[in-house]
């Protein structure tokens, strides 16, 4: 089919419009046409060269062909298409590189959510421990109270502890490393969170303050931004040498 | 068995569909800083602020840090926040720093320092908030730490030097810098005047400074 | 007829044929060559840049298929947005012929 090959070469000489692909369709289409037109001629008793070279014939001129089809191809759409596939793509890829340096955010955030007390905390001598789950609006971040106890520290001396974790309301996002405008205040005692043990994620932290054998509760008072949250929080003493 | 056959326009749709649905997931996630609001959301975030309604950005090119970098001012009911954002290729705009003075009530002035450095030099600025002042005087302690030595910079801030918004008089003003390259800023020190010229609110010394670089301060009235 | 008339007439033609049934070029100029005289004798590879500008405008889709001698064949389906050109098409092509009619049934032949 060396006929079929130079007219559809000379088709594809006037598509500079056109990509490989669409060239490639374009030359099968006619290619088929012309199988087909071909096989008619041969099957009413045409010589196959001469039903090959009529085929070619009745199609017309490769030039007109091609440039008609080319003014059909728009560069416009074929430009568009490309931006918005290469603008995908590299969106795609720093989506991925930006999950990647959130992951760590994201696992942190839901340690703190799920599971907050499989944190190690160092408690010193754990000698009792309340149960407590109190969330905190910290901005746009929560201050879980997710646990609390009386301890025996070096000097023997007691202390109240209460245990606390920082994250941030979107879980990709990571904790406060800072809080100015968060004081926890407990025995007369003030303090500010600064940091904590854990990753971008989420910061635990525990908050220790002297304690007096036999005190029947201990009020802790969480300020945010002026806004007081005080937590009264009953000591059990049973079993405490 | 059918196999459709597409044309440029259905794919370039198909194409505009796609990232429409990949921009908006990328949009969404916050992936990318695509203005510097977006660092100032993070600086709101590491500092543990609601949401700030910014006052001003500020462009000093004095480190090579701050070249390609704007200073914020924003505010909100709780506090004022004064720190940097910067463009980064990867991610966008993201906060580098800031400093935050939290709000008191019917105070007549709310104040703070901020300090960026880095190998080319440093960059001091006073920010605030002085509706109820006439005059804001500033004191910057250097210190030479082997001789003790020190100096006293002055930087007074008055309602010229002021932005006004939504009602109130903001200031960012850079701090006066030691000529003495290794001596250290101990303090710095606000003292707020009404019209008469009476002290209204000063320093604590001993309160002054810490991480947020808020200025501590207390008042007095005088009989 | 000369080139220009027979092309404008084309997509009329396409349309109509599409109408029918779904179809192959080779058997679309097939369906015309036997339907239409040599009057309207058209070069068969000026088919395929109006099937795809018909394509780009929407009033054709295509996919490919299996023909019944069972070789596969890019074929054409007419949509509803093409049947709407074809409604349109036909009644300007209807007072076209009727305008013609009433000039040229008056014409004086020496």
């Amino acid at each position: 089919m060396e006929d079929f090959k130079d007219f559809l070469d000379a088709v594809c000489r006037f598509l500079p419009r056109a990509t490989e692909e669409e060239r490639a369709a374009l030359r099968k289409e006619l290619s088929d046409h012309l199988c087909d037109h071909a096989e008619f001629l041969e099957q009413c008793g045409v010589p196959p060269e001469e039903a090959a070279q009529r085929a070619v014939a009745a199609m017309g001129s490769a030039e007109i062909i091609g440039r008609d089809y080319n003014a059909t191809l728009s560069p416009v759409w074929l430009l568009i298409g490309r931006i918005c596939k290469t603008v995908s793509v590299l969106l795609i890829l720093l989506s991925v590189g930006m999950l990647l340096n959130t992951g760590g955010n994201l696992a942190g955030n839901l340690k703190a959510r799920f599971s907050p007390a499989s944190y190690a905390m160092s408690h010193g001598q754990m000698l009792t421990q309340i149960p407590l789950d109190e969330k905190i609006s910290v901005g746009r971040s929560i201050l879980r109270c997710y646990g609390a106890g009386i301890g025996l520290d070096a000097q023997s001396e007691y202390f109240f502890y209460l245990d606390t974790v920082l994250y941030n309301r979107n879980p990709l996002q990571a904790a406060p490393q800072c809080t100015p405008l968060l004081e926890v205040a407990a025995d007369g005692t003030v303090d500010r969170f600064g940091g904590g043990g854990g990753s971008g994620g989420a910061y635990w932290r525990q908050w220790c303050y002297a304690l007096s054998y036999g005190a029947p509760a201990i009020t802790v008072s969480i300020t945010y931004a002026g806004q007081v949250t005080s937590l009264e929080i009953p000591l059990n003493w049973e079993g405490v040498p | 068995m059918m196999k459709k056959i597409c044309t440029r326009r259905r794919r370039a749709l198909r194409r505009i569909c796609c990232f429409l649905l990949v921009a908006a997931l990328f949009f969404c996630g916050r992936f990318y800083g695509l203005t510097p609001r977006w660092g100032l959301n993070d600086l709101e975030n590491t500092y543990a602020l609601d949401r700030t309604t910014r006052v001003a950005y500020l462009h000093d090119g004095g480190i090579s840090a701050s070249r390609f970098s704007l200073l914020v001012l924003s505010e909100n009911d709780d506090a004022l926040l004064f720190g940097a954002t910067r463009f980064h290729l990867l991610i966008g705009w993201y906060g580098v720093g800031a400093a935050v003075a939290p709000r008191e009530p019917n105070a007549p002035v709310t104040a703070g320092y901020y300090d960026w450095s880095d190998d080319s030099g440093s960059l001091s600025y006073g920010f605030g908030c002085m509706t109820g002042a006439a005059r804001v005087q500033l004191l910057c302690v250097y210190s030479d730490f082997q001789t003790g030595r020190s100096e006293i910079l002055e930087r007074t801030v008055t309602p010229d030097d002021c932005m006004r918004f939504g009602g109130e008089d903001y200031f960012a003003v850079p701090l006066p810098q030691s000529g003495h390259s290794d001596w250290y800023r101990a303090n710095v020190l606000l003292t707020a005047y009404d019209e008469n010229g009476s002290a209204i609110v000063w320093t604590d010394p001993d309160g002054a400074g810490g991480a947020t670089h808020a200025l501590a301060y207390g008042t007095s009235t005088f009989s | 007829m000369k080139r220009k008339q027979v092309m404008a007439h084309t997509s009329l033609l396409v349309l109509a044929l599409l109408s029918a049934e779904d179809m192959y070029g080779y058997q679309m100029i097939a369906a015309l060559s036997g339907k239409l005289d040599s009057t309207f004798a058209m070069k068969e590879g000026t088919l395929y840049p109006i099937l795809h500008a018909l394509e780009n405008d929407g009033s054709v889709t295509s996919y490919e298929k299996e023909a019944a001698a069972g070789k596969p064949r890019k074929y054409y389906h007419l949509t509803m947005k093409g049947k709407l050109q074809l409604r349109e098409e036909q009644s300007q092509w209807r007072a076209y012929q009727r305008a013609v009619d009433a000039v040229v049934s008056s014409a004086v032949l020496a």
